[in-house]
């Protein structure tokens, strides 16, 4: 443990004295250096036709400069977001209030703290969302996989018992059962492109509707959309069914221990077991192939935190949720406010550290376990 | 007539259980059905947009994949070279490699992306198709580690069967048995496999970056600047306001019908993204479970 706990420990500190040096070689500027040609900036504003306080001047003036100069709309676009922080700056200076710099004081670093605290409070709860949808859609597939037919052959079969059936009655029955199963087709087909949707879609979607602002939504949209929870389902199932062909699991089975797989049967599993937050199948071959598998899901899941990280980063920006982390890191790389973007970036390496050395723990001492239970049986 | 009714529907059987081939023809025929109901019904310029949108993803995503094989390829090589020459290399091959890794790759991409509007702003980068290449290079360094994963675990695996030491015995050299016998024979499915995955990722994560850029640093990163794709094109106004009109149609069921011709741009570009999403993750496991991987 110490060893992989000293690997993530200099990494951590490797990538805090780069920032540091980074933050060194490109120090904070002042207030005027914040922009590119500031008399160009004071000549626009200090035009007495303009007032570029107002959006429709501001928009009057790019389509002038774009007509002039054609080929250089991203300075044009530039040019303008500075003019907009040059006359916030002015605006704020008249108030008395301070101007937006770049410098960071104590009020600044404890803002993005508690951006950060409530970063990893949606994220810890969106990954133990996600871990346990994963284990239990994997499970409840796994296990009904066994028993039922697949689209085709369930159409097929009811085609084919149709096309024999003379009487109208059954005729009517087997079309409303083919029409049954071509909607519960359409809906699973509609289902899986909104799993599939990346989150901004979805939030667009049906930001008529909702406040895309809200926590709650942020959580909803983490959970289901990004393909997060249908792809780490998936390998979930791909686990248990290459588990689930081991030999150990066909010894047990001649062993007597319970080896259906149906729901609330004899002999079978209970629907309810495989819902339950503390999963466990006490007499039924299953409960192995579970335990084994959500040893080996563990590497998986570092994989599945770093791939929510990036579901939750993507989530903030595209939806432009303000007052929180990555909302912040966006605009602080609109105005090259270089060392609150290093720090919130240290923030995120951070968490995704810390996940590595926690999900490190638990395997190490999952490994110790098995590897005390085979040394005791040795013995 | 009967035998021929059995042998098509034999035939429709067979194809159906091809997962990835037929996830890929339903991909195929979704795109060309999607082209011709826009050539139908989207305004000209529109409709140019979104071809150059979509042919500029798919050859960013290509190149995605190229790069992550070559990447992936490359650093498999070098980490089993420093493995049996310089063991301090390797680990300090392993701490960059891991430090890679804990880069979460939309934050690793957008910070590529910021450096790379530096330099089409000093001048150093204009044309369009190093732009592309160097959209996808950026992508493929956040995700080529993936590759290398796949053929680092395939050699572990292999080094541990006899074969291995039988032919380094016979005087073959490890470089050919860890290139021709151990990647290129026996992990060519899994490293296909594998590139299935990344295309879907490459496409998910170039239009989320193309997004994000577009919507909330237009005026730093600029769209215009870079080419645009189907994730900056979903960012426009016209779009997002097509976006909304399917919410819209929630509370309105009239309004529906009118989506795929008032709302097309926007509906079209949504829809091409989710619907290469679902088809790929289908193909790839459909491949997987064609070759029981």
């Amino acid at each position: 443990m110490k060893k992989i706990l000293n690997n993530h420990l200099i990494s951590i500190v490797f990538v805090g004295l780069l920032f540091i040096i980074i933050h060194f070689l490109y120090p904070t500027e002042t207030s005027d250096d914040m922009f590119s040609d500031l008399s160009l900036i004071r000549t626009y504003t200090e035009l007495d036709f303009l007032d570029l306080n107002s959006p429709e001047d501001r928009q009057l003036l790019k389509e002038s400069l774009e007509i002039y100069e054609p080929d250089k709309t991203s300075f044009h676009d530039s040019l303008l977001a500075e003019i907009e922080l040059y006359l916030t700056n002015q605006t704020r200076a008249t108030a008395g209030s301070r101007e937006s710099t770049k410098n960071i004081d104590g009020d600044k670093l404890v803002s993005i703290l508690i951006m950060l605290i409530k970063f990893v409070a949606i994220y810890i709860l969106v990954l133990l969302i996600t871990y346990y949808a994963v284990e239990t859609f994997a499970l409840y597939r796994f296990v009904h996989d066994r028993y039922s037919l697949s689209f085709f052959k369930s159409i097929s079969i009811i085609a084919h018992k149709l096309s024999n059936s003379n009487n109208f009655k059954s005729k009517s029955v087997y079309s409303i059962k083919i029409l049954a199963k071509t909607g519960q087709i359409v809906l699973k087909a509609l289902m899986l492109l909104i799993l599939f949707a990346p989150a901004y879609v979805i939030a667009y979607s049906f930001k008529t509707r909702f406040d895309t602002e809200s926590i709650v939504l942020m959580i909803i949209l983490g959970v289901i959309s990004n393909g997060l929870l249908i792809t780490y389902t998936q390998k979930y199932y791909t686990f248990l069914l290459s588990e689930s062909r081991k030999g150990y699991v066909q010894t047990a089975v001649v062993k007597n221990l319970d080896s259906g797989f149906i729901f609330d049967k004899e002999g079978g599993i209970s629907l309810s077991s495989v819902f339950r937050f503390n999963k466990n199948f006490p007499g039924h071959i299953l409960d192995q192939i579970y335990e084994n598998v959500r040893f080996q899901y563990l590497t998986t899941l570092k994989e599945q935190a770093s791939f929510l990280i990036t579901g939750l980063i993507i989530i903030e920006m595209a939806l432009n949720i303000q007052g929180h982390l990555c909302y912040e890191l966006m605009q602080n790389i609109l105005y090259k406010n270089l060392s609150v973007v290093l720090i919130i970036l240290f923030g995120i390496f951070l968490i995704v550290k810390l996940t590595e050395i926690v999900i490190d723990s638990i395997l190490l001492k999952h490994q110790n376990k098995i590897g005390n239970i085979s040394s005791e049986d040795s013995e | 007539m009967k035998q021929h009714h059995q042998k098509l529907s034999y035939t429709i059987a067979k194809f159906y259980r091809q997962k990835d081939q037929y996830w890929f023809v339903l991909w195929l025929v979704g795109i060309l059905f999607i082209w011709i109901w826009n050539i139908l019904y989207l305004n000209k310029p529109a409709l140019r947009q979104l071809e150059s949108g979509f042919l500029n993803t798919l050859f960013i995503s290509i190149l995605v994949i190229i790069f992550s094989i070559f990447g992936g390829w490359a650093i498999t090589l070098l980490y089993e070279f420093f493995n049996q020459r310089f063991p301090r290399l390797q680990i300090i091959l392993n701490f960059f490699i891991n430090l890679i890794r804990s880069i979460p790759q939309i934050v690793g991409i957008l910070m590529g992306y910021v450096i790379l509007t530096v330099l089409i702003q000093k001048g150093l980068l204009s044309s369009n198709w190093i732009l592309l290449i160097s959209m996808a290079f950026i992508i493929a360094l956040f995700i080529f580690l993936e590759v290398f994963d796949l053929l680092h675990e395939r050699i572990t695996y292999f080094r541990r069967r006899d074969f291995f030491n039988a032919m380094r015995v016979c005087g073959i050299s490890e470089r050919f048995i860890i290139n021709r016998e151990i990647i290129w024979r026996s992990s060519r499915i899994h490293l296909i496999n594998k590139l299935i995955a990344i295309f879907g990722i490459s496409i998910f994560l170039l239009c989320s970056v193309d997004f994000i850029i577009s919507v909330g640093l237009s005026t730093d990163v600029s769209s215009v600047d870079l080419p645009v794709t189907l994730g900056s094109l979903l960012a426009k106004i016209d779009s997002k306001q097509d976006i909304l009109a399917i919410g819209h149609s929630l509370s309105h069921w009239g309004y529906v019908v009118r989506l795929p011709f008032e709302h097309l741009q926007g509906i079209t570009v949504a829809f091409i993204i989710v619907f290469t999403l679902v088809c790929f993750y289908r193909m790839g496991n459909g491949y997987a479970r064609r070759h029981h991987l």
